[in-house]
């Protein structure tokens, strides 16, 4: 992972290569936890993690929902990277399925990350990397 | 009979307040669902989490709902290429 500024850029990952990013998170007792997590842009979901993850991470429950992966656990996660301009909850979902199906591409995979929260920030991708920075004008997310 | 853990009890009731909390309550505003009630409201998460603080309440098992959010139901997780 490089850092240029506030930019998270990551060398695509796995096989076949996938575009990831490094998710800080702040549990409820107030340690800090980073995940690697596969950048899907068209997954519904801000993060699917493992459910020990969202066990261990969750601020708050939401109510659980079925997929095409089966049941996903709901809870509130507070994200923690200021260096992008985002601090604030956002609903996370617990699938183990997800993240052993993630794993096959790389096993450093921790779960996916996805359009609610790329929505937050600028991202964008070439031939080597994907990346994230804060939002062009944007202040601090707080929710 | 089977004891209902805590994060069932809340589960359940949610979808018993569901209707209510969206009548009740302004769109945006944050509810806190403990031991099959609703304990606590407020204008954001945060000012929610201190108020749980407050009154003693941090189980992560406490559930937390936007009213006027309809949560879905279900996903369709795409990703064909991961499932092969």
């Amino acid at each position: 992972m490089t850092s240029r500024a506030s930019e998270q850029r990551n060398p695509y990952k796995g096989t076949p290569p996938r575009a990831w990013l490094v998710v800080r998170f702040k549990a409820r007792n107030g340690s800090i936890e980073e995940l690697q997590l596969l950048a899907d842009t068209g997954s519904p979901c801000a993060f699917i993690i493992s459910n020990s993850a969202l066990i261990r991470l969750r601020r708050g429950l939401t109510s659980t929902s079925q997929s095409n992966f089966g049941q996903m656990r709901g809870g509130w996660l507070r994200v923690e990277m200021p260096e992008l301009n985002v601090q604030r909850k956002l609903l996370g979902y617990g699938n183990d399925m997800v993240v052993s199906t993630a794993k096959k591409s790389h096993p450093d995979f921790e779960g996916l990350v996805g359009l609610p929260f790329l929505r937050l920030v600028e991202y964008g991708g070439d031939a080597d990397s994907f990346w994230v920075r804060p939002l062009q004008g944007s202040g601090p997310q707080l929710k | 009979m089977a004891t209902l853990t805590d994060q069932e009890i809340n589960e359940n009731a949610y979808r018993q307040l569901k209707d209510s909390i969206k009548r009740d309550y302004p769109a945006g505003r944050f509810v806190a669902i403990d031991g099959g009630k609703i304990v606590a409201d407020a204008a954001t998460f945060d000012e929610l989490d201190e108020m749980l603080n407050t009154l003693g309440k941090t189980s992560p098992d406490i559930m937390v709902v936007e009213a006027g959010v309809d949560y879905p139901e279900y996903f369709d997780i795409l990703l064909p290429s991961l499932r092969s």
